[in-house]
């Protein structure tokens, strides 16, 4: 733990103590289990794993987002690309449409090979835009997102344009979805892990004081950027799944600025800069879009609108942020829901 | 402030909230068991059993409208065969019809998984299609991979039949001959050459390789394709290119929208050809009230129309069909509808003709039907595309639509040329030259206006307003509306709209800015975010998606020597902006409130100490940007369109212009518009085919670019850029 100038402590390395540690492990390998067993259920058919398989991406990206947005404090505006990019990749290799490059290469060493385009062409870009800071490289990087879809567009012999490119259809929903399964499992075990090594340490450094954790030896810039590219590859590898799911890509489907934004509110929604928080937030954010789809129609974009404003004003910290151990009492719940004492460790507060 | 009073607000706000998420659960669970009711047959008694028929249609998001048709047209067919037809004929036994739908939201995953579920859970026998090609593309491989049936009438793109599917059927026109009867109906009255110009998305791109395609094939020059990106608000540009190329026909295409936008330019630039053929718009009735005789001689494909001259045993004639269709819906069939209900009627057909709901036998049977319908002749090639329906060509006259190609369905005659046409010529390089740098002056006097706002905002608050766009949008609307109702010029608006936008952008700053200007940037920056959303989605709903656009007396171009032109509403924008920019730096340097604006952007604590109200000089200043911000709206509502989504690319724009040339600065403002305004106008002029869509991100470059060799700003403002970490 180390102080910040006002005195008040932060945490760094927060997993709670070690009873809180042993019922959050039991809680997840109970409800890994239930989410193996459950295609062998009567009842559950390929649609009910399909509507799984895609929240389990939606999850993924939201991880891989809040690895640079909620450790490092910088806020990718345009992560969907790197899932766009994984995702074209993948359609590139496979397809056999007549306007595309024609390789037809099988599914794994496309998907393999578009996470890592999507992380190469992460960290080249990382390189350029993380020297800028706050709302700066946000931007950048929204700019960033709108001119590889650009780019993909405008390349018709390689990615067929506009019109977009076919792959071959394969469609074993129970087997998208263990695989996606245990990816997302080892992305959640492999971030808890990194949380409390001396490199996840950095990361939240990063966030509290960069001039600070400069100063104390860290290479700030170059432990940026091996996240920034690692997020990168690991969405990249769920865009190639899902376009491998979708059997097709057009700049349109594959470059979504909704994605971007699913992964920031989930985030937010769980709590910003924690290990469960986008698992829970995204969880909730697709339950939630449930009722109001059904409910609202075309007001719950209006709605999710509101929504966005009231986590941001009155949850800061997100629905983790009220089970947080330090935060059990009432009184310390009570404080966080009415928005005093939530603020002075507000992820990204400038100091 | 008064923070017990604030704390009460939070408390009120938590428990409405919460109230609301468990109303809404409640709501849920009651409604479990309805997701979209199937007409049941009303004399089901009757029938032996029940075909089962599945679709996933759209009943909200982009597609709503076109979803609505489809299932319409659907339903018209399960209502003919149950109640007038007396149900589907097999071996002697009468079946009733059911379609089962599910809503997909406009959205392909949701398509995708929704076909999925109506196979796996409701076991359909056969599937009819979505709208939109990229929603049948992915629903198709289901269906396909499953061995179910899909007949469909509104996914025309051609991919989607390159894919060897054997259980996918189009009964309506594939896109790439969407163009092919007009262009032989007007490469027969004698035009020689043709420009194209496209949206780079599915449809639209396999509609423009077919027109390439058919053009050649009718001897007729291509001297230019141009593509643009689909959230494009301006096509002038484009025109501009056209203009100097001086075609007999122009060929433009993407969406119902796309027409408003040539249309305009083509008016505002003074560029008109012979012939204009656009490929969605001209058939929609909607068109001709938006754009008036602007519209006249325009032509357009369609794939059905009521007076076309088909009929068949079924649903008679298509005027009988169209009555039909009438008596059950209140409204006359749009072509969706008509396709929609002829895949129904295809499936019915091979379903009686195989005798059976065999997927294989009914796919043989398809395979060899061969039908004369209301909506023209049906019949499959290998590809599972009907080749022997041809598109039509519809063409405005007088403010009507009137089938003119091809000649079985023709009942007027083609005008060509259109009336008004002429003018246009080859330019000389340095008239190319003088042209670019009037049009990317124009267009930097209209940034300059649109970015003013947003960077005094960030300049003096350090507020982001991420909501800036829809500030704009909605002074937009407001003009469009005094326009469409009184048939007030957009310019004489301008005293209102800065009035009412002041007092939005008080309120806005009183309600909701002021409590998160002293939170994280991120904070901010999500709030305001949040309020672009509700406001785009609030004006959608009032208003529709459709694009709009106000009349102004100031149209029209000034032709200034040769073939260079002043476009006269840019002018006139220009010369507002230069004033409001002038009269800005005098306010901020000479006022009263003025220093007191830039002393709270210089040092907050200093400024409140010498005895400044900050909060109030925030709100002040905050009323006034977004009233500026609302009057630009106004003025831009006769160039670029008016529409609910306008607002994203602008404040993407004034993000750029700003963090590029200085945080509040008024000269940096005006420097940096100009400076984007030209290398726009100079990458669509310059650039062959792709010029527009680089147009799109050239402010992203040039702000990457400033923001890595000058990280402090181009310009002096009232706050430092300060664009790097560490």
């Amino acid at each position: 733990m180390k102080s910040t100038t006002s005195g008040k402590p932060v945490f760094i390395a927060r997993r709670g103590g070690p009873r809180l540690r042993l019922v959050l492990v039991r809680v997840s390998v109970g409800l890994l289990v239930a989410l193996a067993v459950l295609p062998t259920l009567p009842g559950v058919g390929d649609s009910a794993l399909f509507t799984l398989t895609l929240m389990l991406t939606s999850v993924a990206v939201a991880v891989n987002w809040n690895l640079t947005g909620g450790f490092t404090g910088y806020v990718d505006f345009g992560h969907a690309a790197w899932f766009g990019i994984g995702a074209y990749t993948t359609a590139m290799l496979m397809s056999l449409q007549t306007n595309g490059p024609q390789i037809g290469w099988p599914a794994p060493p496309a998907m393999i090979l578009g996470a890592v385009v999507a992380g190469a062409v992460a960290a080249a870009i990382g390189r350029a835009t993380m020297r800028l800071k706050g709302p700066y490289f946000s931007i950048a990087m929204l700019g960033t997102f709108v001119a590889v879809r650009e780019i993909v567009r405008v390349s018709g012999g390689l990615t067929g344009g506009g019109v977009g490119l076919t792959l071959p259809p394969y469609l074993n929903r129970p087997l998208f979805y263990y695989i996606q399964l245990a990816l997302v499992a080892g992305l959640v075990a492999f971030t808890w892990w990194l949380r409390g090594t001396r490199f996840g340490a950095a990361l939240v450094a990063i966030r509290e004081d960069e001039v600070g954790a400069e100063m104390r030896g860290i290479n700030t810039t170059r432990l940026k950027v091996i996240v920034f590219s690692f997020a990168g590859f690991s969405t990249g590898l769920f865009g190639g799944l899902w376009a491998y799911q979708n059997t097709f890509v057009d700049p349109d489907i594959a470059f979504v600025e909704l994605r971007t934004v699913d992964a920031v509110m989930g985030t937010m929604l769980g709590g910003l800069g924690t290990v469960a928080g986008p698992v829970v937030g995204t969880v909730a954010l697709f339950w939630l879009r449930e009722l109001l789809w059904a409910n609202l129609l075309d007001y719950h974009l209006i709605a999710q609108g509101v929504l966005l404003i009231v986590i941001v004003l009155f949850l800061p910290r997100g629905l983790v942020g009220i089970v947080d151990p330090r935060g059990a009492s009432v009184t310390g719940l009570w404080r966080r829901w009415i928005g005093r004492g939530a603020r002075e460790n507000e992820p990204g507060k400038e100091p | 402030m008064k923070p017990g009073k604030w704390v009460r607000i939070r408390l009120v706000v938590a428990l409405v909230t919460v109230a609301t998420l468990i109303l809404g659960l409640a709501a849920c669970g009651a409604d479990e068991e309805a997701p979209a009711t199937p007409d049941q047959a009303a004399s089901g008694a009757s029938f032996a059993g029940t075909v089962r028929i599945g679709a996933a249609l759209s009943e909200t998001g982009k597609f709503a409208v076109e979803g609505r048709d489809s299932r319409e047209g659907y339903d018209t067919w399960v209502r003919w065969v149950n109640e007038e037809y007396g149900g589907i004929e097999i071996e002697g036994r009468r079946y009733a019809a059911e379609v089962i739908y599910y809503d997909d939201e406009s959205d392909a995953d949701t398509a995708a998984n929704l076909v999925q579920k109506l196979i796996d859970e409701d076991q359909v026998d056969f599937l009819l299609g979505p709208y939109s090609s990229s929603l049948t593309t992915g629903a198709s491989a289901i269906a396909e991979a499953n061995n179910v049936i899909m007949v469909e009438g509104n996914g025309t793109s051609d991919t989607m039949f390159e894919r060897g599917f054997r259980n996918l059927f189009l009964v309506a026109t594939i896109a790439s001959d969407y163009t092919k009867s007009t262009i032989e109906a007007l490469a027969a009255r004698g035009a020689r050459t043709a420009v194209i110009a496209y949206e780079d998305t599915s449809f639209p791109t396999a509609v423009a390789s077919g027109a390439r395609r058919h053009l050649e094939a009718n001897g007729i020059e291509v001297l230019a394709m141009e593509t643009y990106p689909k959230d494009i608000q301006d096509a002038s540009a484009i025109m501009t290119k056209f203009r100097d190329l001086d075609p007999d026909i122009f060929v433009g295409g993407g969406h119902y929208n796309d027409a408003v936008l040539f249309v305009n330019a083509a008016k505002e630039l003074g560029f008109a050809p012979d012939g204009m053929l656009i490929t969605v718009g001209p058939s929609n009735p909607k068109l001709i009230d938006e754009l008036g005789e602007d519209l006249d001689g325009v032509l357009g494909p369609t794939q059905w129309e009521s007076v076309m001259a088909y009929e068949g045993p079924y649903f008679g004639s298509a005027s009988d069909y169209a009555a039909y269709y009438e008596s059950l819906w209140g409204e006359p069939p749009v072509y969706q509808a008509a396709s929609a209900t002829a895949a129904a009627l295809a499936l019915h057909l091979a379903i009686e003709s195989a005798g059976t709901t065999d997927t294989d036998t009914v796919r043989e049977a398809l395979y060899a039907l061969e039908a004369d319908t209301f909506y023209g002749p049906l019949s499959f090639d290998e590809r599972g595309v009907n080749t022997s329906k041809p598109m039509g060509t519809v063409q405005v006259q007088d403010g009507r639509i009137r089938v003119v190609a091809p000649g079985e369905a023709a009942v007027a005659d083609l005008v060509y040329p259109r009336a008004g046409a002429g003018g246009g010529g080859k330019a000389s390089a340095a008239e190319r030259v003088a042209q670019m740098l009037i049009n990317g002056i124009a267009l930097g006097g209209m940034y300059t206006l649109l970015v003013l706002g947003f960077s005094i905002i960030w300049g003096v608050m350090g507020v982001i307003n991420f909501a800036h766009g829809e500030f704009v949008m909605i002074g937009a609307y407001m003009a469009w509306l005094a326009n469409d109702v009184w048939g007030v010029d957009p310019f004489l608006t301008v005293p209102l709209v800065f009035l009412v936008m002041m007092l939005v952008g008080f309120g806005t700053q009183r309600l909701l800015v002021n409590r998160v200007i002293d939170r994280p940037h991120l904070v901010s920056l999500l709030v305001m975010f949040a309020v672009a959303i509700i406001l785009q989605n609030i004006m959608k709903v009032a208003f529709s998606a459709d694009f709009r656009r106000a009349d102004t007396v100031l149209d029209g171009v000034w032709q200034v020597a040769g073939e260079v032109t002043v476009p006269v509403t840019r002018f006139w924008i220009l010369v507002v902006a230069l004033v409001v920019a002038g009269g800005l730096t005098l306010f901020l340097s000479r006022s009263r409130l003025g220093k007191s604006i830039r002393a709270a952007a210089q040092n907050r604590e200093t400024a409140r100490i010498v005895g400044i109200d900050v909060a109030k000089v925030y709100a002040v200043t905050f009323a006034i940007c977004i009233g500026i911000t609302g009057v630009a709206g106004a003025l831009v509502s006769p160039v670029l369109a008016v529409q609910p989504f306008q607002g994203p690319p602008l404040t993407l724009k004034a993000f750029a212009i700003t963090a590029m040339a200085g945080l509040g600065s008024v000269r940096g403002a005006l420097g940096g518009a100009m400076v984007l305004g030209l290398v726009e106008a100079g990458l669509a002029v310059y650039i062959p085919q792709i010029g527009t869509n680089l147009a799109v991100v050239a402010s992203f470059v040039l702000l990457v670019v400033a923001l890595v060799v000058r990280p402090q700003g181009l310009f002096k403002g009232l706050r430092p850029v300060d664009a790097t970490a560490a």
